[in-house]
């Protein structure tokens, strides 16, 4: 039987890192090493790990999520490399139907299915309905991209296309691997037995600042991500996407009858170009500080 | 006995024979064996001597024709599967080339017993045209939709149908006469049923069918009139992410005249028409050249133009037809 390793990337995941490592425990597959990824954490995450057999990485200050990622990559011992995130509780056969899914050689890597826990308040709906991370009821070959929140991947296979791509901070970098992935010409799966729980609570604030930074990277080309110039036609040309998200989440909501969700629909577009807005004076600010 | 499942690959073509000639001799050069697939060319009313050509090219020798009068791809798909043969059904376009492994790859996976079709990749070939730079670039139609809820259509310059299933769902729907929103409605209605889709990356097709502005735009306007189609009959559960729904904008319409804007009409087309230099920024910042940008966003701005106005002219052209009467599965004949 294949070894894997699992890592959690952590920050500031106190309240939910307990949880998710029991159920990690309960695995019906032999995980042969734990890895946690603590990203500069403020809090107890540390001291609740230590009580689980698992090997804590510490990275000094916050490096974002790519970063953990690959820093867990350059420690593992084995191929086969699992990621979950911190407030994610997988199904005790997750990783079972994920390695189900590597069998062939040219899968570099295979995806599992979210679901939420808590969709009753209005934010969590709100996430539950437009920012849910699944492909479907069926085993999906190729998807367009696997989500990084509870994915396996071969190391051997990431090494040939140079692993995360650091400049995505925290967002879109699972995206981004996937297509270098593909254009390698390796293939991904999905597949929808590998189950995982999301306890994530959300608050309005939260949530739609979650998508706009997810969002954020969107039309990002890391290759020009610090030319000031580009950086900034980018961030201004975003502004008009805001309404165009809103109005298909619009037609979503109405259509499905969630009339709660409307007004968030619609507020989108407002805090998103604010945070936007901000964003821009931002890096006007620092260009001129530069010369 | 044959080792493989028959497949037939069925080309509808219309007033396209400059490039059936380069389809059917890339459906020949193909892995899988030869007597376990057949081509079938539906001439959907061709004037241009289709008929003469296919007689008279070598690269056509056992290839099935067949003639019908000008009735639209989705009749001339639906007659090519009443005479397919074999268990598969697979489209193509007669402008595309398929890859030599295509059939091979786009037969694969119907050991699932739910499958009801495949959809592949389809490469826009760019040229030194503008027009065909942008499809490429936008990744135009490149591969089946997909969502949270899976694939949703597979479009048919490039998929594969179970036949069994492709039947008792009825075939398309004949009054979609031209190319849009004929996929959608069928590939809804097998969902409906339990069925699903898979995308397979391997089944590769190249196309270089939107080479001319004027290709692009009426494929927009016929997606546009596909759109009211698919509303019209009232496939209301039906959301096409990128595709603007007419009920919605009637509603919205409607709420914003309450509100008491007069020249509402105008409303979204100013709107898109503001966008060109958001685009412009965009695909400046992604990479591209500033001129490029500008024209890309150019082309987007009068793609979502012809769009709402093939909307229009859809639900003029749907009502006249008949189709808020549909009900599901009325198209029994071919069960």
């Amino acid at each position: 039987m294949p070894k894997v390793s699992l890592y959690i990337p952590c920050f500031n995941a106190e309240k939910t890192i307990q949880e998710c490592l029991e159920n990690v425990m309960r695995q019906t597959f032999p995980i042969d090493e734990i890895l946690i990824i603590d990203d500069g954490c403020q809090d107890k995450t540390a001291d609740i790990v230590s009580h689980y057999p698992v090997k804590l990485i510490r990275h000094p200050k916050n490096k974002g999520l790519a970063v953990s990622r690959n820093t867990a990559f350059r420690q593992v011992r084995n191929d086969f490399v699992a990621a979950l995130d911190a407030d994610c509780l997988p199904h005790s056969d997750w990783l079972k139907e994920l390695m189900l899914c590597l069998e062939d050689e040219t899968v570099a890597g295979s995806g599992g299915t979210l679901t939420e826990r808590y969709s009753v308040d209005v934010a969590d709906k709100w996430r539950a309905m437009h920012m849910s991370q699944t492909w479907g009821r069926e085993i999906v070959n190729n998807p367009p991209f696997l989500y990084g929140s509870n994915s396996l991947f071969r190391k051997k296979a990431l090494e040939k296309i140079g692993f995360y791509n650091e400049k995505y901070r925290s967002n879109r970098e699972d995206v981004d691997l996937s297509s270098r992935i593909y254009d390698y010409g390796l293939n991904l799966v999905y597949n929808p037995k590998a189950r995982v729980e999301h306890i994530r609570k959300d608050t309005v604030k939260s949530v739609l600042s979650a998508y706009r930074s997810w969002f954020y990277y969107t039309h990002m080309n890391t290759k020009y991500m610090d030319r000031v110039s580009r950086r900034f036609a980018v961030n201004l040309g975003r502004l008009a996407e805001y309404p165009e998200i809103s109005e298909v989440f619009l037609r979503e909501d109405a259509r499905e009858g969630n009339q709660d969700l409307l007004f968030l629909d619609l507020l989108l577009v407002f805090y998103c170009t604010w945070l936007d807005l901000k964003q821009l004076f931002r890096i006007l600010l620092l260009s001129e500080a530069g010369i | 006995m044959r080792e493989k499942v028959f497949v037939s690959v069925i080309v509808p073509t219309y007033n396209n024979k400059d490039t059936l000639g380069k389809a059917v001799a890339s459906l020949n050069r193909q892995s899988y064996p030869r007597d376990c697939y057949e081509i079938i060319i539906v001439d959907d009313g061709s004037t241009d001597g289709t008929r003469r050509y296919v007689e008279q090219e070598g690269c056509f020798r056992g290839v099935r024709y067949i003639y019908q009068k000008n009735k639209g791809p989705a009749a001339a798909r639906n007659l090519g599967v009443q005479n397919a043969l074999g268990e598969i059904v697979a489209f193509i376009d007669s402008d595309c080339v398929v890859a030599p492994i295509w059939i091979e790859e786009i037969s694969k996976g119907y050991e699932t017993p739910r499958l009801a079709g495949t959809g592949g990749t389809v490469k826009a070939v760019p040229t030194s045209s503008a027009v065909s730079q942008y499809c490429a670039y936008v990744k135009l139609n490149e591969t089946p939709l997909m969502d949270k809820t899976g694939v949703m259509f597979v479009i048919t310059n490039n998929a594969s149908f179970r036949k069994s299933y492709y039947k008792a769902a009825g075939g398309f729907d004949e009054r979609y006469d031209f190319p849009g929103g004929e996929e959608p409605d069928l590939c809804y209605r097998l969902r409906k049923k339990g069925y699903f889709f898979q995308y397979n990356r391997d089944a590769f097709v190249y196309s270089n069918h939107k080479e001319s502005l004027g290709r692009l735009l009426r494929s927009y306007f016929n997606y546009g009139k596909g759109d009211s189609f698919l509303t019209l009959s009232k496939l209301t559960e039906w959301d096409l992410a990128s595709v603007s729904g007419l009920k919605w904008y009637f509603n919205f319409i409607k709420m914003v005249l309450k509100a008491g804007f007069v020249f509402i009409n105008d409303f979204r087309f100013i709107i898109r028409f503001m966008k060109i230099p958001f685009k412009t920024l965009l695909y400046y910042g992604e990479g591209l050249g500033i001129r490029q940008a500008l024209i890309f966003a150019w082309f987007d701005y009068v793609k979502q133009l012809w769009f709402i106005a093939g909307i229009f002219w859809g639900y003029i052209l749907g009502r006249f037809r008949g189709l808020r009467k549909q009900e599901m599965g009325s198209i029994l004949k071919y069960i």
